[in-house]
């Protein structure tokens, strides 16, 4: 009867909403601990709540992803660099005298985005790395055969050549 | 969905947007999320209920300017009303009550019947 008027009273809607105070939001997260009805009536209107608010959902301009990622993105370098600077002040002090202060960013995934520029500039590298390998190994062959032949003509001018007093004799 | 209730607590796109952004970037976002208590969607309603309060607060200084009046309400509305005054105005559920005079009691049930109406297919 107690779960009852508990449950029917509002405060569990308000409390999933936020719109409880401080004190009645422990009650709640005491009582949802220790009660299962109570647990499962705010897993049950948790997903009403969610269901309605995605049904009104407004997606936002498509723009501002972007402007998300990058606020994200300095924001966590921003962090990263707060973090830092407390253990790395001794440091900083004896060395920023004849270093420039860089901010070093750590970064947790395996992707770089790089200028688009880079994607021709590195098709042109390859592309020139690959017409500079045939023309190496071009030219390694045709030196090759060339000391070859040499060599051919010079045992055979070798061969020829003591023959040659004989017959002026 | 977290524009969706920004915008009907600010409904100029500019400062919704500006609200959405701070939103993200909060590092409240991450905590509510890995909390495992909580269900993520009702910790990115609630922030983004804040976070759109906070700038609205702001930008206008709404709360405690203007207190609608009771009378322009119907029975029937009330539920709407109270939700209205406490999620997307920002007012408190003892002060909403206080002002309607009506009990605290009351204001949530209003709140509950509001929902239950929602909640109807």
């Amino acid at each position: 009867m107690k779960n009852y008027q508990y449950l029917t009273s509002g405060i569990l809607e308000s409390y999933l909403l936020g719109l409880v105070s401080e004190d009645e939001k422990q009650e709640v997260e005491r009582l949802a601990a220790t009660d299962p009805e109570i647990q499962a009536q705010l897993q049950e209107l948790e997903l009403d709540i969610e269901r309605h608010f995605l049904e009104n959902a407004v997606p936002p301009p498509p723009a501002l992803k972007y402007t998300i990622l990058e606020q994200i993105n300095k924001t966590e370098i921003k962090k990263w660099g707060t973090e830092k600077d407390d253990q790395s002040k001794q440091k900083d002090s004896d060395k920023s005298s004849d270093k420039p202060n860089y901010i070093d960013v750590e970064v947790d995934d395996t992707h770089i985005r790089v200028h688009k520029y880079w994607r021709p500039a590195f098709i042109a590298v390859f592309v020139l790395s690959k017409i500079f390998l045939i023309l190496g190994l071009y030219y390694y062959f045709k030196s090759s055969s060339l000391e070859q032949e040499i060599n051919r003509l010079k045992a055979t001018t070798e061969q020829a050549a003591p023959t040659l007093p004989k017959q002026t004799q | 969905m977290a524009y969706g209730i920004i915008l009907q607590i600010i409904p100029d796109p500019n400062l919704a947007q500006q609200a959405l952004v701070s939103l993200f970037a909060s590092p409240q976002i991450e905590q509510c999320l890995a909390s495992p208590s909580n269900s993520p969607a009702c910790a990115i309603i609630r922030l983004a209920r804040a976070k759109a309060l906070d700038v609205n607060r702001v930008s206008s200084s709404a709360i405690g300017a203007v207190f609608p009046e009771q009378s322009h309400v119907e029975d029937g509305n009330m539920g709407k009303y109270i939700f209205d005054l406490s999620f997307n105005q920002g007012y408190e559920l003892p002060a909403i009550a206080e002002r309607l005079k009506i009990s605290y009691v009351d204001a949530m049930k209003s709140m509950r019947d509001y929902f239950k109406y929602l909640r109807r297919p």
